[in-house]
């Protein structure tokens, strides 16, 4: 048990830094700007790996490795098949739901897993990968993290979480993009040393200039995917847990055992 | 080999006993068949044997296990890999990896084996099952039978004791099942494995085995040779239960177990048959369902080439064939569900592509391999529900026609927790609903004991008395000789014989029922036309 | 297993890498030029037919899409400068709360080289990481990586061979509904809950088939605590390092010090690990041969510029193509 906290302790390690790796260009000093850029571009992949190495080492038992093969799978097969336009993809709703199902640590590899195996096999390979499996990986762990609430609340709660982190998501791979897509010669690029409020209005700009057309048809799509949907995949994954008896563990044997 | 000390189980989620109080024993070296009903925990019964239940799926469980002097309790499934294996039902879906070669390795590389013993054992494994051509080939590619000795060769590449396989032929063709089986009986006498099967297919496997384990109910399970077990079993092949019917006429009292004991028995009896009459329905002159000349190519593959079929209400049409020759696909675009590259398909008249939505449904019902494709409701009441609303019936329509199917079904399970024989039940009723005048099944009856065949011979039978016409396609040459009345058998895409199915199945070795090869070359198919003709009532 | 021809998934991604290493030093147009020629030369002439080389046109398509919009940024809210006027904006007044933001003005021909170079490195980066991800077979690359990530390996395996499967099954599973009499274009309910309760027995069936061949046997048990510990003291310098770098201190001296810990954290952690490999592809002559040249390209892209150097850059980045021959496909 004393390794299992310290194994979270890393998770929530490399996570912090994971943050970083995105929030940069908001409070970044003059003297190291130029470094800043390609080192956590570098940085992204090895916390990417770090992190599946410190869940998987030792802590899923085979079923939970099954079933994580499975879903990413199934994820990735949904996003093949191109469910709809560009943000419209039903692994959002997959990362929540599973996470939601199977708890947070499990929720937090699953998304790790399901952006890279279906960036493998699409070819959605690049340096942005790294940087969309964190953020699935925080989605799916936020979804396991949710209060438990009786039924049709449950729903409801699932759903304003997946418009809450539709909206997140893009914001933050806009954030991530934004020192390599605007040149820092135009008014909306970051300016090192400018202060942190300063920059968060120039990146602002550039949000509303350019993904919000993305990312509001994506919390919808989560949002009525998840209200439509949610009950009987819930359900589906609930009786497999239970017919496989597969224990994440301890703490969420016990919530299920309860419901 | 293998102990059972007073075994009980319970899971505790279905609140339902499966095993009470069992005591038997396997010995070492012996090819073993577990058999029973449809439920009766034959599955369960495999996996108790090298820990899967309760290790696995949870369960109350009680008494003990002893495997080569191991207790199972003590031991997870994953440290007895080198006593004791096993093979699921579906072996493809148990595959983790996707070349041949890399599957025979998988189990060594967790265990740790140097790679020298690997590079050893795959050879040896290759050869042993004759492999060899296909080391290199994606498992996806594999055929029933190859992707069925690439999961023997799995497991056994840990050099286990004992080998468990969970209905191995069940969905192999004839051939393919035979290959499977003599493959097996060769790891017995040659290797000293012991060998147990669960299987449904009787008259399939009970050539081969030594003992039989015999499921009457969740406390009594019967241990013995074949002879004896077989001598009162409800579940029988036909050639037994032709011995039973005729007991009276036959001197020798040992049951018969393949055909050629059986011809040695019965061989007088077939001589003093009066030869077979049977009368041909009527055909009505107007076909319900025309192809013509249909091809369809699958890339380089051709899955269909040229076939011409004209079928009429009121038959009973069998497609056979091996696995891989084209009766999904014949079936498929009979429904409208492919696009032909030449030729045309009518049914009642009419184009089934351009047929969509309801009124598809209510040409033609169709039951695909993967039955479980058309259930997505919560609960079998749910699934009725969206069953009557969809086919445009009162409701409660389809209800009742699932009542005649599975009298005791209970409306409130989850479709997924129905048994593969009642959960094809539903889909049947689901089907059958509107009555349509075209009924397609596909390889109906996997996984179904012979009372759950007895319903579906007894539904189809239904259908075809309300004028519709049934096309089955099936390697289950059993049933399809209780019920065809014509057979059209499929090779590489083509029609190679199309006939009344006494004529088709007499003439073929491999399609040929038990009944059919004991009294050759008299057309006899079933046992119940043999004891009708003596003026005996079936067994 | 494989092919002699097919090169180790691992030199690759070196080489990828090293390329994508080499935009970031490489700071005109003839040094770009040439690694993104060279990047898609050897791609379509070594790449197989399996669905993953496709990850260079994909790549290609999104860094034109990068390109062109990071072009139309830089151009629509430049701040204003002295140059050579081009053309002009109108430029649009924009509410008190936006002080400090342009829209629209003068555009320069100086300003416009200096983004088209900056934009261009960023489709180079793209280029090459596509391109290597183009070349590696991705189950050969699971299979190379170290023990530590056998476990997520292996997840990863069963998900790259089951994807196929299940775009096959959603085309079946919407077969069925039309079997049920079901007209609608998007079913998501219909064609989900389906595909889903397949996944999950599969995963059920999956798992015994695992447990049944020794998954997860694990004969000595060394303590993952040392390893573990090591790498939290690794995150602990390398948070200290990006702080100090964030707030413009020194962080060299503790990025190195995070790394190494980290590092040696990853070999302990596969000491650990008591899997064999059967048959493991060899790194050979070939490989080294191809890292090494990915070096060289790092190297060279960063002396200062001749045009001579840039084609050498350029040979340099093509020279895995002397070595290596077109990534096969099974059957």
């Amino acid at each position: 048990m004393k390794n299992k906290w310290l194994s979270s302790l890393v998770i929530l390690l490399a996570s912090i830094i994971g943050v970083l790796a995105f929030t940069w260009p908001l409070f970044i000093s003059a003297e190291n700007d130029s470094a800043a850029r390609w080192l956590f571009l570098g940085l992204m992949p090895l916390l990417a790996i770090i992190l599946i190495i410190e869940i998987t080492l030792g802590q899923l038992d085979v079923k939970a490795l099954a079933f994580l093969g499975v879903l990413s799978a199934t994820g990735a097969a949904l996003r093949a098949i191109g469910a709809g336009a560009v943000g419209l993809e039903p692994i959002w709703f997959l990362i929540i739901v599973g996470g939601k199902a199977l708890g947070k640590r499990f929720g937090f590899i699953l998304g790790l897993t399901t952006m890279l195996a279906s960036a493998l096999l699409t070819g959605g390979v690049g340096p942005w990968l790294a940087f969309q499996m964190m953020c699935a990986a925080w989605i799916g762990w936020g979804a396991g993290a949710l209060p438990k609430v009786k039924e049709p609340l449950e729903l409801a709660l699932l759903s304003f979480y997946g418009v809450v982190t539709a909206l997140l998501f893009g914001a933050m791979m806009d954030l991530q993009l934004w020192p390599w897509i605007v040149s820092p010669a135009t008014s909306i690029a970051y300016l090192p040393g400018a202060g942190v409020l300063d920059n968060l209005q120039r990146f602002m700009v550039f949000h509303f200039a350019t993904a919000l057309a993305w990312d509001i048809p994506r919390a919808i799509f989560n949002a009525t995917l998840i209200l439509l949907l949610g009950r009987p995949i819930l359900n589906s994954l609930r009786r497999a847990i239970r017919r496989g008896n597969v224990l994440i563990n301890r703490e969420h044997a016990k919530a299920q055992m309860a419901v | 080999m293998i102990r059972f000390n007073n075994v009980t189980l319970i899971y505790p989620y279905v609140q339902r006993t499966i095993f009470e109080d069992l005591s038997f024993e396997v010995p070492e070296g012996e090819f073993v068949l577990v058999m029973g009903d449809t439920g009766a925990g034959k599955s369960t019964l495999l996996k108790l044997m090298n820990g899967l239940v309760p290790h696995h799926t949870g369960g109350i469980f009680s008494g003990s296990i002893m495997v080569d002097g191991k207790d199972t309790a003590l031991h997870k499934p994953r440290d007895l890999v080198d006593v004791i294996a096993i093979v699921g039902q579906n072996p493809a879906l148990g595959f983790v990896t996707d070349t041949v070669e890399e599957e025979l390795v998988f189990g060594m590389e967790s265990l740790g084996v140097a790679p020298e013993v690997m590079r050893k054992r795959v050879e040896d494994m290759l050869d042993l099952l004759a492999l060899t051509p296909l080391r290199q080939r994606k498992l996806s590619s594999l055929s029933g039978g190859e992707a069925q000795r690439v999961a023997i060769a799995s497991v056994l590449t840990m050099n286990p004791k004992i080998l468990l396989l969970d209905e191995p032929t069940s969905a192999l063709d004839p051939i393919a099942a035979e290959e499977v089986l003599a493959t097996l009986s060769r790891l017995v006498h040659d290797l000293g494995i012991t060998v147990v099967i669960a299987e449904h297919k009787l008259e399939r496997v009970l050539q081969f085995v030594d003992r039989v384990i015999y499921v009457r109910n969740e406390r009594e399970v019967a241990v013995g040779f074949p002879q004896e077990i077989l001598k009162d079993s409800t579940l029988a092949p036909p050639i037994v239960h032709l011995f039973r019917g005729l007991a009276g006429e036959i001197s020798d009292k040992e049951v018969p177990l393949t055909v050629r004991d059986a011809r040695r028995q019965l061989g007088d009896l077939a001589a003093a048959l009066s030869p077979m009459q049977r009368n041909q329905p009527a055909i009505a002159a107007e076909p319900l369902l025309e192809l013509e000349s249909v091809a369809i190519h699958y890339g380089a593959k051709v899955a269909l080439k040229n076939v011409s079929l004209a079928i009429s209400p009121g038959e009973i049409v069998a497609i056979m064939g091996r696995n891989g020759a084209g009766k999904s696909t014949l079936l498929s675009s009979i429904a409208g569900l492919r696009k032909l590259e030449r030729g045309l398909v009518r049914v009642c008249g009419l184009d089934p592509q351009i047929l969509k939505g309801k009124d598809l449904i209510a040409k033609i019902g169709f039951v695909p391999q993967e039955a479980s494709d058309l259930l997505y409701a919560q609960s079998v009441e749910e699934e009725l529900r969206h069953s009557d609303h969809d086919n445009g019936v009162t409701s409660g329509t389809t209800s009742r026609l699932l009542a005649r199917l599975l009298p005791d079904i209970d409306v409130h399970v989850h479709p997924r927790d129905l048994s593969e024989g009642e959960r094809l039940c539903l889909v049947l009723a689901i089907v059958l609903a509107n009555n349509p005048p075209l009924l397609l099944l596909d390889e109906p009856t996997r996984g179904l004991d012979y009372r759950a065949k007895d319903r579906l011979i007894t539904a189809i039978r239904e259908c075809r008395d309300l004028k519709s016409a049934v096309i089955v396609a099936s390697h289950d040459v059993e049933l399809i000789a209780e019920i065809a009345t014509r057979v059209v058998v499929l090779a590489d895409g083509e029609i190679v014989a199309d006939g009344p199915a006494g004529e088709i199945l007499t003439s073929s070795p491999a399609f040929a029922p038990q009944v059919a090869k004991v009294l050759a070359p008299a057309q006899w198919l079933t046992v119940n036309e043999v004891l009708k003709s003596m003026g005996k009532s079936a067994p | 297993m494989v092919d002699v021809r097919t090169l180790h998934p691992l030199a690759w991604w070196s080489w990828g890498i090293s390329l994508a290493i080499a935009t970031s030093r490489a700071g005109n147009f003839w040094l770009l030029g040439g690694i993104i020629f060279a990047a898609i030369i050897v791609t379509f002439s070594r790449r197989s037919d399996d669905p993953w080389a496709n990850a260079l046109s994909v790549g290609i398509k999104i860094a034109c899409i990068a390109l062109l919009l990071r072009m139309f940024i830089a151009i629509l809210f430049s701040i204003p400068e002295q140059g050579k006027v081009l053309f002009t904006i109108p430029r649009i007044k924009l509410p008190e709360w936006l002080a400090g933001i342009f829209l629209g003005g003068d555009v320069t021909q100086e300003r416009l080289q200096f983004v088209l170079l900056e934009s261009l490195t960023i489709f180079a980066l793209v280029v090459a990481i596509a391109a290597a991800s183009s070349l590696a077979n991705p189950k050969q690359t699971l299979r190379a990586l170290p023990g530590v990530l056998h476990e997520a390996g292996v997840a990863l395996i069963i998900a790259t061979t089951l994807i196929p499967h299940f775009v096959m099954s959603v085309k079946r599973i919407r077969q069925a509904r039309a079997l049920r009499g079901d007209e609608e274009r998007f079913g998501f309910k219909k064609t989900l809950v389906p595909l889903f309760e397949e996944a999950l027995e599969r995963a059920l069936v999956l798992a015994e088939s695992m447990e049944a061949r020794g998954y997860g046997h694990k004969p000595k048990n060394r303590n993952p605590l040392v390893p573990t510990l090591t790498m939290f003291a690794g995150l602990l310098a390398l948070l200290y390092s990006i702080i100090s770098l964030v707030i413009g201190n020194s962080y060299q001296i503790s990025l190195i010090l995070s790394s190494t810990l980290i590092i040696f954290s990853l070999y302990l952690g596969n000491r650990n690990n008591s899997r064999t490999k059967y048959r493991p592809q060899k790194w050979g002559f070939r490989e080294t041969f191809v890292l090494i040249m990915g070096v060289i390209s790092i190297v060279v892209a960063g002396a200062s510029f001749t045009l001579l150097l840039a084609v050498l850059l350029f040979l340099v980045a093509l020279a895995p193509m002397l070595v290596t021959g077109r990534e096969r496909v099974l059957t």
